[in-house]
């Protein structure tokens, strides 16, 4: 086996900020979602812009200004200074917060498209058998969306386990607290271990494949493997 | 109406009722009894399902409603109770079953979800609407009948107060209406719950209501107990081919090698339980079926298995029934009654087909309404008053 302890510490961190923002991000993105599901306000033109923002912009430039934010001159750092937190970045929670926002776009649009394609009816049907506005959602659209808080969950953690650029603004490459796969990787290979840079770089080539495989043949085997009828 | 008109009736539903959406405004006044069936009747796009979904609190309205004692929603936007809290069951038009449940699923979600003691329990609606075959399947391997009727059962698992149907049968094919139809009367005889049934088909309504409102464009056309409204020509002439008046009979012989029977016209469709010393209006009805009818006072009718004594609903379409002056000699029509006009209306010239209302045996509730060429109404010369006789070509047994 070519894994180092180091090696070994990366992908653990790796699982686990993958895992921990996963899980944040349904927390968060589910009543974002459904807002956007529902509302006719101005704001969800500008809101639905910004999440989508990491789409687009270089990792560096999201990171850049993350960085600043979080910094001790940053409104975030401020807070958190004030907070007796200390500052965020170079920590863990900190790579944990740039990768929620970095893939929140992931979580929010296919929560969003599986709300809008349950529809005004069910909820309607569900008022009418005595259901207030949160038993419609926990006990309708919740269950009636769960294909959709599948694929969400599945696309929030590949994409955290891809990131790199966010992470090495925020967290730079300190084992065991920022320093994550990718990063490892690129330690390797700049360190010339390129038999290192393999062992973790086809690692994460399976592993990702696995991932998406699962996501774009759900219909054949997800529900066998979860129980979730699509 | 004002504030103290309402509340004064504790089995009323009564609003009025205001939505404007786009180039569509309803407008209406609603007092409707708690009992029995009320019919809402109208053409696509007269409103009675935006009508029937203010009432459920799915649709915002300008207005108030009470329910009973209870007030549902105050003058204006005011207060308005939300859907949840109101006690009805909803039968949507599509069903709206929920796809991620088994038509079993579907009832027990009502079934937890009922806040007060159930009218009925879970097998025992199972048992009504005949769905034991059907509890473990999903709602996309149900037929469009098996959807309404799983649909009907959820919303009678929520122990509602009423029951408001929008056009539960309006997705279905012919023969499937006669599927749900004798399910819907059951539901009607067996269970004393009152029902808001909208439908565009006059057929439906006939055979369901006891109590109709008309909507056309957003207005009420006419409101009341089923033989008053369908008795009016205003009404008639609105309803063209589907007009004709639904009234009760009663089997007064039995004529077995015809299968036939005889019945009495009952005046109202209102169950008649009014005492002569009650209402002067009752007098006259409690006569009409107490005394033994002349045999030119019954109608003939086909024998369902009908025994003496049994209430029949009729329904004697406008185009059945034909006018001549003189009693018709010899004639395979069985049902000829002696009568006279009591109404034609003026106003309608441009149109070949009159309505005319004709009242029959001299009885001053007793109507009938004919629709008749404005060339046989010149010919015959008809007028109010004219003494006629009438001859109805088929009486539609519906109850």
């Amino acid at each position: 086996m070519g894994l180092s302890e180091h090696d070994l510490m990366a992908i653990f961190l790796t699982l686990k900020l993958a895992l921990l923002v996963t899980l944040i991000l349904l927390l968060i993105g589910t009543p974002i979602a459904w807002w956007l599901s529902k509302t006719r306000s101005f704001l969800k033109g500008p809101v639905s812009a910004l999440i989508a923002m990491p789409l687009v912009l270089p990792p560096t430039v999201l990171g850049f200004y993350l960085l600043l934010a979080m910094g001790p001159e940053g409104p975030i750092g401020q807070l958190t200074t004030f907070l007796g937190l200390g500052t965020l970045p170079f920590t863990f929670t900190g790579i944990v917060i740039a990768s929620v926002i970095y893939s929140m776009p992931f979580v929010v649009q296919p929560l969003q498209n599986g709300f809008e394609a349950i529809g005004e009816r069910p909820l309607e049907v569900a008022a009418t058998l005595r259901c207030n506005a949160w038993q419609q959602f926990f006990y309708v659209a919740l269950p009636m969306a769960k294909p959709s808080f599948l694929t969400a969950s599945i696309l929030a953690f590949a994409h955290t386990l891809g990131e790199f650029g966010v992470i090495l603004m925020i967290g730079g490459s300190i084992p065991g607290v920022t320093r994550v796969m990718s990063v490892q990787i690129y330690d390797h290979v700049e360190a010339l271990q390129y038999t290192q840079a393999h062992w973790l770089s086809a690692g994460m080539l399976i592993l990702s494949f696995i991932i998406l495989l699962l996501l774009y043949s759900r219909n054949a085997l997800v529900p066998r493997i979860f129980g979730v009828k699509n | 109406m004002k504030q103290s008109e309402f509340n004064n009736n504790n089995y009323q539903i009564q609003g009025d009722i205001r939505v404007k959406k786009n180039n569509f405004m309803l407008d209406v006044s609603i007092n409707f009894p708690l009992n029995g069936v009320t019919g809402i009747f109208g053409h696509s796009g007269a409103g009675k399902t935006t009508l029937l979904r203010s009432i459920a609190g799915l649709e915002a309205f300008k207005g108030q409603l009470f329910f009973g004692e209870s007030c549902w929603q105050q003058k204006g936007y005011g207060k308005s109770l939300p859907a949840h809290q109101r006690s009805i069951g909803y039968v949507f038009q599509d069903a709206g079953l929920f796809l991620h449940l088994t038509a079993e699923g579907n009832l027990r979600f009502a079934e937890k979800r009922a806040t007060e003691k159930s009218i009925i329990s879970f097998d025992q609606v199972v048992e009504l609407l005949s769905l034991n075959k059907l509890l473990n399947n999903k709602p996309e391997q149900l037929s469009g009948g098996e959807k309404q009727r799983v649909a009907i059962a959820r919303a009678l698992l929520i122990a509602p107060k009423i029951l408001l149907l929008d056009e539960p049968l309006a997705s279905l094919g012919r023969t499937h209406k006669e599927d749900i139809l004798p399910y819907l009367e059951r539901l009607k005889g067996e269970l004393n719950i009152p029902m808001l049934y909208v439908s565009h088909n006059m057929d439906e309504i006939a055979r369901l209501s006891d109590h109709i409102l008309l909507l056309e464009n957003g207005n009420k056309l006419a409101e009341g107990p089923i033989h008053q409204v369908t008795s009016q020509l205003a009404v008639s002439e609105q309803l063209m081919s589907d007009a004709g008046v639904v009234m009760e009979g009663k089997v007064t012989a039995v004529h077995d090698d015809w299968h036939l029977v005889e019945a009495a016209i009952v005046s109202s469709t209102e169950t008649p339980t009014v005492t002569n010393e009650s209402a002067s209006s009752g007098i006259v009805l409690n006569k009409s079926i107490t005394k033994k009818p002349e045999l030119n006072n019954s109608l003939w009718l086909k024998n369902n298995n009908f025994t003496v004594d049994k209430t029949v609903r009729i329904r004697i379409l406008a185009k059945d029934v034909s006018i001549s002056k003189d009693k018709p000699k010899l004639s395979s029509i069985l049902n000829q009654l002696p009568g006279s006009i009591v109404e034609i209306l003026n106003d309608k010239h441009d149109q070949a087909i009159m309505h005319v209302k004709v009242c029959c045996n001299e009885s001053p509730d007793q109507f009938v309404i004919a629709s008749i060429t404005k060339k046989s109404l010149e010919e015959l010369a008809l007028s109010v008053g004219s003494s006629v006789w009438l001859q109805i070509k088929s009486v539609a047994v519906i109850a």
